[in-house]
């Protein structure tokens, strides 16, 4: 009884409120990410499914095994490659739209934002299938384009050089909206007499931008870019529905890979370890901060 | 893509019927119809055959469930996770063997034996693919392999009156088909996308793919590494465009305005080419059996078979209505609404299957094939075969280097197998 006793005078209501959240979080997250941790350890597969007896725990075997895996190799080095391109490339173009939308006297300002944003708004995989026609090597409009300007039509989607190139084109379309409207909210925020100041001492643009500009939107620069490259990392529906990993492999990524390893070969076990690599990466990168906090005040 | 197309429109047929399917189950309880699963255009026109056998035995109500064959592999194993397989599935000759290992299939030996199922009038291929350690898991439903789609005007016009039986003979006609000659065109369409024409051509050689029990790849054997390099070659003498698949935008169109001249590829593209290529085309194409180091060659045996799972509680009334699918009747009416070749021979007469030139190429063809390996991993092992290949081609890699790393791959993805056989002293 007093253990109770105790027990209710230790909880608070917020212990009370926050308990729902905590069982659905528990229920559908912790629980499935320790089943899928203690999986990683064994060789859960198809004969393990018909037989459990079937079952060997092999601890890190799975993991050695990866990191002798020539295809995860590859799938980590072009999901770094997506990531590490991608992510600035596409923070780049979120931020020159939006400073371009921040131009004051600019008519229609409502229509250019919409127009922006519609990209992130479109269903990924019907984006994707359009664009893997605007991309045909034979047909598509992008190869059209290039030969009118008298250069050599390229094999997008067919050329393993060239094929994460076209995927990274088509995610930086896709995605930049959503940041562009994140950082147009920091600009708007930026006041006007900073920018006075500034050119009554004389700077120019390029020094605006640098020393009034770009301190202004850290903060949520340093919050995009963290969330961008995660997001990148988890790249998969782009080359499942554009290319399937292909040509030459050339556009598996890490989550691809633990897809076809875990779903379609159902070695769960493998798969599972594969998720656990990426989630350590995952993790390691959202300890990446800037070393002063003043950049986030 | 054109297929692609059909494929979504079945994906969506399939959505439609298992949401349909599955509504009555939880009220009608007392009949306990027999449950089907089957893929693709097949799963829909079993729909109405089932409606007929219905009629005659109205015992035995049977409800069937198409699933689009995307997506098929994956629910068949989640059912069989989920103990809820149902009373009949129409199979992939190639998915066989892992439901084999899975234990999921009941042997049909005893009940062949009884039936009037004439086991010895199957196709070769497909009665071996269906064979495993000697009990027959499945009745060969229907049957298909990989052969030569080509045109005949074309290949008349570069001074030959016959498709080549052998590796030499067609690389001369290949290479008087590609290139400068045809204004840069290709002599042959084989995308690297399908793991199939490259292991028909390995079929071919006298060693087998996999070696020990099929414990580990035997990649390295001379044979093989023949087969890899003749594939390869295709490419690298610049008869076949290096494709993935997914730049073919429409195969039809493309071999109607002379793209390529030669296609591997299966027996549903008799109806289709038959359907999608203009009048003046449809005299000018043929089929031919896929060439091979000494003559005609051998293809992979593939098509669908009708298993029945051991956790089925209906076994004999599923057995009855396989029994009714496959008589050689049923087997020709099904040809006529779905153009798959009869897995049974004799079912070939009754259709016009005999008459036309193109559909006895297959035939003869069905009559020289080689199931791939019986092993649950085979498809992922195919994969890697054909993605070796490209790497191979595209000069990523060398070609012992590649086959080096098969073997290498083949003994890592086998290492289970291996260890459950020396469990029971077989290896």
């Amino acid at each position: 009884m007093t253990s109770v006793r105790i027990f209710m005078r230790e909880i608070s209501p917020g212990h009370v409120f926050v308990a729902p959240a905590m069982f659905v979080l528990s229920v559908f997250f912790l629980m499935p990410v320790l089943g899928a941790l203690v999986m990683s350890f064994t060789d859960f597969d198809l004969y393990a499914l018909a037989d459990l007896k079937n079952l060997r725990f092999i601890w890190l075997g799975n993991y050695i095994s990866l990191l002798r895996t020539p295809l995860f190799w590859k799938a980590f080095g072009n999901t770094c490659y997506f990531a590490l391109v991608g992510a600035p490339l596409s923070i780049l173009v979120s931020l020159a739209m939006a400073m371009l939308l921040n131009v004051p006297g600019v008519g229609l300002k409502a229509l250019y934002r919409t127009a922006l944003f519609a990209p992130y708004v479109a269903t990924l995989v019907a984006a994707a299938v359009i664009w893997r026609y605007m991309l045909d090597a034979q047909y598509g409009w992008l190869n059209q384009f290039l030969i009118a300007l008298g250069l050599q039509p390229i094999d997008w989607l067919g050329n393993p050089h060239f094929s994460m190139s076209a995927i990274i084109l088509f995610s930086v379309w896709k995605n930049f909206g959503y940041n562009m409207l994140i950082l147009l909210a920091a600009l708007q925020r930026i006041p006007d007499d900073l920018y006075e100041a500034a050119r009554v001492d004389g700077a120019g643009s390029w020094e605006r931008f640098i020393h009034v500009t770009l301190p202004g939107v850290a903060p949520s620069l340093w919050m995009v870019a963290l969330l961008t490259i995660a997001g990148y990392f988890q790249l998969f529906a782009e080359p499942y529905v554009m290319t399937q990993g292909g040509p030459a492999q050339s556009t598996v990524s890490l989550l691809y890979f633990m897809y076809e390893d875990g779903f379609k070969w159902w070695n769960l076990g493998h798969a599972s370890a594969t998720a656990f690599i990426l989630f350590a990466v995952l993790m390691g990168l959202s300890f990446l901060r800037p070393k002063s906090e003043e950049v986030f005040l | 893509m054109s297929t692609d197309r059909r494929r979504f429109g079945l994906a969506l047929a399939g959505v439609a019927l298992s949401g349909v399917a599955i509504s009555p189950v939880a009220c009608v309880k007392k009949r306990q119809p027999l449950r089907v699963w089957a893929m693709g255009l097949e799963g829909e026109a079993l729909s109405a055959i089932a409606g007929d056998f219905e009629a005659q035995n109205p015992a035995i109500p049977v409800r069937v469930q198409a699933l689009p064959w995307s997506a098929a592999h994956e629910k068949l194993l989640t059912a069989f996770a989920a103990d809820n397989l149902p009373d009949i599935i129409a199979l992939g000759n190639t998915w066989v063997p892992e439901f084999a290992a899975l234990g999921a299939l009941e042997p049909l030996n005893g009940r062949l034996s009884r039936s009037g199922i004439e086991p010895a009038r199957w196709f070769d291929g497909a009665r071996r693919s269906v064979t495993l350690d000697g009990q027959v898991l499945g009745v060969p439903w229907y049957v298909d392999t990989r052969l030569l789609f080509y045109r005949k005007d074309l290949l008349r016009k570069a001074g030959f009156d016959m498709p080549a039986q052998t590796w030499a003979g067609w690389d001369a006609q290949l290479a008087a088909l590609s290139g400068a000659r045809r204004g840069g065109k290709y002599g042959l369409l084989m995308p690297f996308a399908e793991y199939e024409p490259l292991v028909a051509f390995c079929l071919q050689v006298r060693e087998p793919i996999l070696i020990d029990s099929d414990t580990r790849g035997g990649f390295r054997q001379s044979g093989i590494r023949a087969a890899f390099a003749y594939a390869a070659s295709l490419y690298q003498k610049g008869y076949a465009a290096r494709l993935t698949h997914s730049e073919v935008t429409d195969v039809y169109s493309s071999f109607a305005r002379g793209d390529f001249a030669f296609i591997i590829t299966g027996p549903w593209n008799l109806a289709e080419f038959a359907r999608r290529l203009q009048a003046g085309l449809q005299d000018q194409w043929g089929t031919a059996p896929l060439p091979g180091p000494e003559g005609a060659g051998i293809s992979s045996a593939g098509g669908v078979s009708l298993c029945i799972p051991k956790a089925s509680k209906s076994k004999d009334k599923a057995f009855r209505f396989i029994e009714y699918l496959c008589e050689p009747k049923q087997q020709a009416d099904f040809y006529r609404t779905t153009s798959d070749l009869p897995a049974d021979q004799s079912a070939w007469p009754l259709t016009g299957l005999m008459q036309d030139s193109r559909s006895r190429t297959f035939f003869d063809q069905l009559n020289r094939t080689r199931p791939p390996p019986q092993v649950p991993e085979w498809e992922r092992i195919a994969n890697e075969m054909v993605a070796a290949l490209e790497r191979v081609v595209r000069g990523i890699t060398t070609l012992d280097a590649a086959l080096k790393g098969l073997d290498e791959f083949a003994w890592t993805i086998l290492a289970k197998r291996r260890a459950m056989l020396e469990l029971k002293g077989v290896a």
